[in-house]
């Protein structure tokens, strides 16, 4: 300063000079505001206040390999919950728990709790053909049944017994298919074999296949990755829809379809959980090193 | 290097980020030249100076609209996450007020052609003495609001925010001091006039450094604390999450 200032810089009104110097300390080391990369405790709120489907200490193994490592999560009713993470990061292994998709694989192992309406779904007793089709799921590519686009939806609530006679049935398939955002393109085409239709529209079809079976949870792995942009778009604005109705858990790579669907994200490093929070907090201000590393790809 | 915008996996995403960040450091240098050469004009009564001041502002506008054009693409292309969104936003938002602080220089340059390019008479010393005065005090924080947003460094982000308070209080002294003159003798209101609308300029200088403060806060820690009081800003800065 050059002149005679009659105010000194610093001083006078604002902080007093002590709490100046609280900040000095705490914020000489700006990086540490995030949780440490080699910190592997889940960060963020597991539970959730009305939830669906309680899991605790989940631990998957397959042979010696150790997939999921003592994950908890709650997931609530009519929520989108996203889970997001690297390839391998067992992502679609816990999406394959909640429904046990695992059994089907010899070596696989499940440890833990996971409860749907606080009954154990890993009970001895439970039947696991009626837990598929309360906890649907929908794949990668779209693998409709080699039948008609009428056979495809009208299977499962046939076999479930869902339905007393034909007239019932065609409601459930009309019902499944209007909600699957389908109808209109496929209400005059009902004889023609599933596999006739576009990705997009078979994607649909697979999903009102899921829903058919008055399902609780739908579980969505990679639903829109062999799909373009625009069936994307309408596969997102169903999943919306359903949430309505439904509890849905989506697997996705792409990061701004999490953002944009889900309510709640879940972001999966080499097996642990690693932070779970409200998508709007997680895409603009994650709290582990490891998921702002990821979500802003760099990752080594 | 640099920690908020080194690090991507795509090397071109490290380039542009770095890139706005130089950007912005840029403009900073430009704007506080501006303002310095602005008030050394009418300290040492160059008209010519200020015209070049005036003219060179054209700079900042076209740097401000460059860079915009920057983020834009970025965005469109990047789609920011996390930090990176919010690094995008806050150099958005920097540059809005750094291209009005260059207004408010430009400003302070046209008071300096008012006086002396005319054959009007010109004010006295102690008249101009407060706008010098207050320049200094305006740059300081102007230098630590670019450099809280540079490091990033919350403490001297806190520090901007806290001067701008002591800036209003000085603000409305000179004020009180320069109605003493008019008080004293009429015939000088109309250079007093002009004195406080010069003062007024840098006032909002200060303001505007204040603005960056805040981003700096929201940059680091994601709290949006522009309406905030003094207080709660320091607790956020505090806090751990």
């Amino acid at each position: 300063m050059t002149t005679d200032m009659t105010f000194q810089i610093g001083s006078g009104i604002g902080l007093p000079e002590r709490e100046i110097d609280i900040v000095k300390e705490s914020v000489s080391a700006d990086a540490s505001l995030k949780v440490s990369r080699d910190d592997r405790k889940t960060v963020g709120e597991i539970t959730h206040n009305d939830a669906r489907m309680t899991c605790r200490n989940v631990n998957v193994y397959y042979g010696d390999k150790h997939a999921i490592k003592d994950v908890s999560l709650d997931i609530g009713k009519n929520e989108v919950i996203a889970m997001i993470g690297p390839s391998g990061c067992g992502k679609s292994t816990f999406l394959r728990c909640l429904n046990r998709m695992n059994d089907t694989i010899d070596t696989c192992r499940v440890t833990g709790d996971i409860a749907m309406d606080e009954i154990d779904i890993y009970d001895r007793k439970m039947d696991v053909v009626l837990l598929r089709a309360q906890v649907g799921m929908v794949f990668q590519k779209p693998n409709p049944f080699p039948k008609s686009i009428f056979e495809n939806v009208a299977y499962g609530p046939r076999i479930h017994g869902l339905a007393a006679n034909k007239t019932d049935i065609e409601e459930i398939v009309v019902t499944s298919l209007k909600k699957a955002g389908l109808w209109d393109e496929v209400k005059d085409y009902l004889e023609e074999p599933g596999t006739s239709l576009s990705g997009g529209q078979q994607q649909r079809l697979c999903i009102a296949r899921a829903i058919a079976v008055n399902p609780e949870v739908v579980l969505m792995d990679e639903p829109c990755s062999a799909l373009d942009p625009i069936a994307t778009a309408k596969i997102e604005e169903l999943i919306d829809e359903l949430r309505e109705h439904y509890t849905i858990a989506i697997v996705t790579h792409s990061m701004q379809q999490a953002a944009r669907v889900s309510q709640r994200t879940a972001y999966f490093h080499l097996g642990d959980l690693i932070e779970v929070g409200d998508t709007d907090q997680i895409f603009t201000n994650p709290r582990h090193q490891l998921t702002e590393d990821y979500i802003t790809g760099r990752f080594g | 290097m640099n920690q908020m915008t080194d690090g991507h996996t795509v090397q071109s995403f490290n380039d542009e980020m770095n890139r706005l960040h130089q950007h912005v450091m840029q403009v900073g240098e430009l704007v506080r030249d501006q303002l310095r050469r602005a008030v050394g004009s009418l300290k040492n009564e160059d008209a010519e100076e200020a015209r070049a001041v005036i003219e060179r502002d054209q700079e900042v506008n076209d740097l401000d609209v460059q860079v915009d054009d920057e983020i834009i693409h970025i965005i469109a292309k990047r789609q920011p996450m996390a930090k990176d969104l919010r690094e995008i936003m806050t150099i958005g938002k920097i540059l809005t007020d750094l291209e009005r602080v260059g207004d408010e220089a430009r400003k302070i340059a046209m008071l300096c052609v008012h006086f002396y390019d005319h054959n009007t008479t010109s004010p006295s010393d102690v008249i101009l003495r407060d706008i010098i005065k207050l320049s200094e005090f305006v740059d300081v924080m102007l230098d630590k609001a670019i450099r809280a947003y540079d490091e990033p460094n919350l403490e001297l982000a806190l520090e901007t925010i806290r001067m701008d308070t002591d800036l209003d209080t000085e603000f409305k002294c000179c004020l009180r001091r320069l109605s003493t003159f008019i008080m004293e003798d009429s015939r000088v209101v109309g250079h007093v006039v002009e004195t406080v609308l010069g003062l007024r300029a840098l006032e909002r200088i200060g303001g505007h450094a204040k603005n960056i403060g805040g981003y700096v806060v929201f940059l680091v820690k994601g709290k949006d604390v522009r309406h905030e009081d003094l207080e709660a800003v320091a607790a956020e800065i505090l806090s751990n999450s």
